[in-house]
């Protein structure tokens, strides 16, 4: 063995070094960068990994060759054989390596590909730092001097190291993610206290933080809607509802002409909701529910109420006011230690009240009544009380700061469904759709029950019933059609075989059978729909959405 | 963080040095505390320039000088918001100049105030101060803005219009005009403001020369009857659609027959002359009745409505003293010196006026953007054969 030879061996590792080190970047990049998730993805694809596993072993066997070839080449004395297997498997691990090389190379289309972030250069510096130190470890181990002082490389250490490198490159990119940690921790650091003086240094903006088990991201949205047509608004981004996400929220999208910023606030554990209180310093805020939520994290659901009143406290301290949906019991009972409240809903008691709420195919209509006795109708296109609820807990707000009603009548009117939750299609005709493909679960199907059943017209449900709940499904699927043979005047169920609890439900209801079909697809389901005959308009309700497979 | 204000004057129009004024005198009064101005000066050509020395109006004496102390620019929109970038790039370090959060044009007439430079601001998404594309273009056009005041019941009076390539035809226009209306008659291009090229006609010779003279300026002219015993009135509007509220009125001080370019911008006092619209002589308020400045100042306010206009115009008015009948004479979209000698009679504060025209500006953009014009996913992105899972529910 010599230097010439390492030095294409080298190369050629190197190369597969490089681009098989990528893509474990790009998977671990997939994996969220969280260790415990990517090695528990390398577990369930250790297909990938048995090839390099082979190799590290196979090059493992030049190790006894070691001493032979060195001792035999020194007294000049070639022992061939042996010479020969070293060669070979050099030969052969070279070949080896120009495969994983191949098959790694970049190019191939991805739906989501590597994104070069600052993180993952960073990354890709402190994994290269490791393939040198090993590369060095290479050079030190090479039987470096003959007489003549020339490198010679006549040893296999080299070749093994070399190979290692390689061989445990799945190993080491998670690897120079664990070291960099501590310097992402000081990145973050520094990221978040630069948000934090952007934030200072635009003193009359008026922030407000929304927390809450449910429905945060639906109240973050409206009420960005309804303040948006009087201020200049911005709100954090999807659920951009981390320090990180509030972060990056400020740092590329706070505009200084912003004259409202509204940031949604998640938790999972305690204290969190203060963390972000810190960032953000709200003014106001609003808390749309507690509910049993993230319990394996935050052990109790004290803790999550507490937690979600770390946000109140940090308003009552900045002396703003909170927004507390006083028809949440847990919420209620809390309430009253907070002198800066104010309550929202739909039962007795609140201090804005909506009530007379009313459906129709054009939406749903309903009375706010303010503090003041003052009170105005509007109306809609969402469905569902509890569209009902988070809509009012965003005019309350808007009312708070002194817009009057009859301003929020037509953002309200303007606010979109999100598509398939309880979205209101009229196609037109004799026929107007509720679409709530995406739900299925319990809770979700009683509200869109309770919809169906507010409507003064001929009911209709279409539904394959819902699946993936566990040991209860067949329980609450029996559930759903007693509550179904309630609301409805006509069932349509999809597929045969999953929907059998749910029609004995209905039958155990007493429901009239007649008015029962049980059809195999979605689309005679449809057809089934079109041909009944009434004198009334038709309401057809879809619930749930099966993928193809049952 | 201070709002990044960039104030957009100049441009290719035969009202550039005027714009020239009216924009450093407005840059010296907007609220320094609030805003980050940067000024953008349009050249004849159309070249953008940016720099410290564009604030100075005594810089404009000496233009290629000013231009080699100043930084050609760009605007780009890139990163979710509009930046102004060096047009020639430096290889090393960074060309941005500053982000820019809203656009102010302080430019008149042809080719900037007429629609053009708003369309270019409102496809960079940037908000901007004063009227949209088609209430800028209608105003422009003094042809359509009569159609279209005439439709909705507003005072105007009557015209003929000709295009330029009827030259040959002249004895047509000229049995057109007269069938029409009596001598004397006004001659003026459609889409000028400033008086440029207007002239009266008092006979058939007149017409004749007027009518070219006016082509020399335009494509298009109109011709309409002159009012003999002619007032006239002014008026400025500040709001929007939704509300507006007019000034004090203003009657500018005939020294020609029509108020001619001269005087509304050359020979304004002794003083050297070059502080705009706001030194010409007038009397303010107008000399009218009370019951003439109310009829004024609400057809002024429901005209700035109905024609969707934005931030401050000046609408002006010929009082027929004769029939003491009022007309809409033209509206200007970005009046010179943006009108604020009309509202400090009425306590109104050049700083407080230009700070209403550019929270103007936002809520425009702001209800803009509640209007959704594009869809959240890319249809194309989808694949699949398209129509097969079109219609699903």
């Amino acid at each position: 063995m010599n230097l010439v030879l390492w030095c294409i061996y080298a190369a050629v590792t190197l190369f597969a070094i490089i681009f098989s080190g990528l893509r474990e970047f790009h998977m671990l990049q997939l994996n969220g960068y969280k260790t415990p998730e990517h090695s528990w993805w390398m577990k369930k694809n250790i297909k990938r990994y048995i090839p390099l596993i082979i190799f590290l072993v196979i090059q493992l066997m030049l190790l006894p060759l070691e001493r032979v070839l060195t001792w035999d080449c020194e007294k000049h004395v070639l022992n061939t054989s042996k010479l020969r297997l070293a060669y070979g498997i050099t030969g052969f691990l070279t070949a080896a390596n120009i495969g994983i090389a191949i098959a790694n190379k970049p190019g191939k289309k991805f739906k989501k590909p590597l994104v070069y972030t600052a993180r993952v250069k960073r990354m890709l510096v402190t994994f290269f730092i490791l393939i040198a130190l090993i590369f060095t470890g290479a050079f030190v181990c090479a039987d470096r001097v003959d007489y003549k002082g020339a490198w010679r490389f006549t040893n296999v250490l080299p070749f093994v190291f070399t190979g290692a490198a390689l061989y445990l490159t799945p190993i080491l990119v998670p690897l120079s993610n664990l070291i960099n940690k501590p310097i992402e921790k000081s990145v973050q650091r520094w990221y978040i206290n630069d948000a934090k003086r952007i934030l200072r240094e635009m003193p009359s903006l008026h922030k407000i933080g929304i927390t809450g088990s449910y429905g945060k991201t639906s109240m973050k949205f409206y009420l960005s809607e309804l303040l948006g047509s009087q201020y200049e608004t911005l709100k954090t981004p999807e659920s951009f509802n981390t320090p990180m996400g509030v972060t990056i929220t400020v740092r590329r999208d706070l505009k200084p002409t912003h004259e409202y910023f509204i940031c949604e606030m998640g938790a999972r554990r305690v204290h969190e909701i203060k963390e972000l209180c810190d960032i953000a310093n709200p003014h106001d805020g609003i808390i749309t529910s507690v509910g049993p939520q993230h319990l394996e994290t935050f052990g109790s659901i004290d803790n999550v109420l507490n937690t979600k009143f770390e946000l109140a406290d940090a308003v009552q301290a900045a002396g703003g006011k909170i927004y507390l949906n006083g028809d949440n019991e847990l919420i209620r009972k809390k309430a009253p230690q907070y002198k800066n409240r104010i309550l929202y809903g739909l039962q007795e008691g609140n201090d804005y009240r909506a009530s007379d709420i009313s459906v129709s195919d054009r939406g749903t209509e309903f009375t706010v009544t303010t503090p003041g006795g003052e009170s105005f109708r509007y109306s809609m296109k969402l469905l569902g009380e509890h569209n009902v609820q988070n809509v009012l807990g965003a005019i309350a707000y808007c009312h708070g700061l002194g817009i009057s009603l009859e301003k929020l009548a037509l953002p309200v009117k303007r606010i979109a469904a999100v598509p398939h939750r309880l979205q209101l299609l009229d196609k037109g005709g004799n026929m107007t759709f509720i679409d709530d493909a995406y739900n299925s679960n319990p809770s979700g199907c009683r509200a869109a029950l309770n919809v169906l059943g507010l409507f003064d017209a001929c009911r209709i449900l279409v539904t394959p019933g819902m699946v993936e709940l566990g040991a209860k499904q067949e329980e609450l699927n029996y559930e759903f059609g007693q509550e179904a043979a309630k609301a409805c005047d006509y069932i349509v169920l999809v597929g045969k075989n999953q929907t059998v609890p749910i029609y004995n439900g209905i039958k155990d209801a007493g429901y009239n059978m007649d008015q029962v079909f049980v059809a195999d697809s979605l689309s005679e389901a449809l057809t089934k729909v079109q041909s009944y005959q009434t004198s009334k308009k038709k309401i057809v309700l879809l619930e749930n959405d099966l993928p193809d497979n049952y | 963080m201070k709002i990044n204000l960039a104030v957009l004057f100049g441009g290719k129009s035969v009202e550039h040095e005027v714009s020239v004024i009216s924009a450093v005198q407005a840059m010296a009064s907007m609220n320094k505390e609030k805003y980050n101005i940067i000024p953008v000066y349009m050249t004849k050509g159309n070249e953008f320039y940016t720099g410290e020395k564009l604030f100075d109006i005594n810089s404009f004496k000496d233009i290629p000088a000013l231009l080699k102390e100043c930084t050609e620019c760009v605007f780009v929109r890139s990163e979710g918001k509009v930046q102004l970038i060096r047009q020639k790039m430096k290889k090393f370090g960074s060309n941005l100049i500053s982000d820019i959060d809203v656009a102010f044009p302080i430019v008149h007439g042809t080719n900037v105030e007429d629609g053009a430079l708003q369309g270019y601001l409102h496809t960079l998404d940037l908000p901007y101060v004063g009227c949209d594309v088609l209430a800028s273009a209608v105003g422009m056009d003094k042809f359509v803005m009569k159609i279209l005041l005439k439709d909705a019941g507003f005072p105007v009076l009557d015209c003929c219009r000709f295009a330029s390539f009827d030259l040959d035809k002249m004895d047509d226009m000229i049995k057109q005009v007269e069938a029409k209306f009596p001598y004397p008659v006004i001659v003026k291009p459609i889409n000028l403001g400033s008086s440029v090229g207007i002239s009266k006609a008092s006979d058939r010779d007149g017409l004749i020369k007027s009518i070219e003279e006016a082509f020399e300026f335009a494509d298009r002219i109109l011709v309409e009857p002159a009012v003999v015993q002619l007032k006239e009135i002014n008026c400025s509007v500040v709001g929007d659609s939704e509300s507006a509220e007019a000034s004090v009125c203003e009657e500018p001080v005939q020294q020609d027959e029509i108020l001619s370019y001269k005087d509304k911008y050359v020979g304004g006092g002794k003083s050297g002359g070059s502080k705009g619209m706001a030194t010409l002589k007038r009397k303010i308020p107008a000399e009218i009745t009370p019951e003439q400045e109310e009829f004024v100042r609400k057809t002024a306010v429901d005209a700035f409505r109905y024609l969707g206009c934005n931030g401050v115009t000046r609408i002006d008015f010929m009082l027929d003293k004769a029939t003491d009948k009022i007309y809409i004479n033209e509206i200007n979209t970005i009046p010179g010196s943006l009108a604020f000698y009309l509202w400090e009679p009425k306590g109104v504060k050049y700083t407080e006026l230009l700070e209403r025209m550019i929270q103007l500006a936002l809520k425009r953009h702001r209800q803009g953007e509640k209007i959704s014009y594009t869809f959240e996913t890319n249809i194309l992105s989808m694949g699949g054969s398209f129509g097969a899972k079109g219609s699903k529910s």
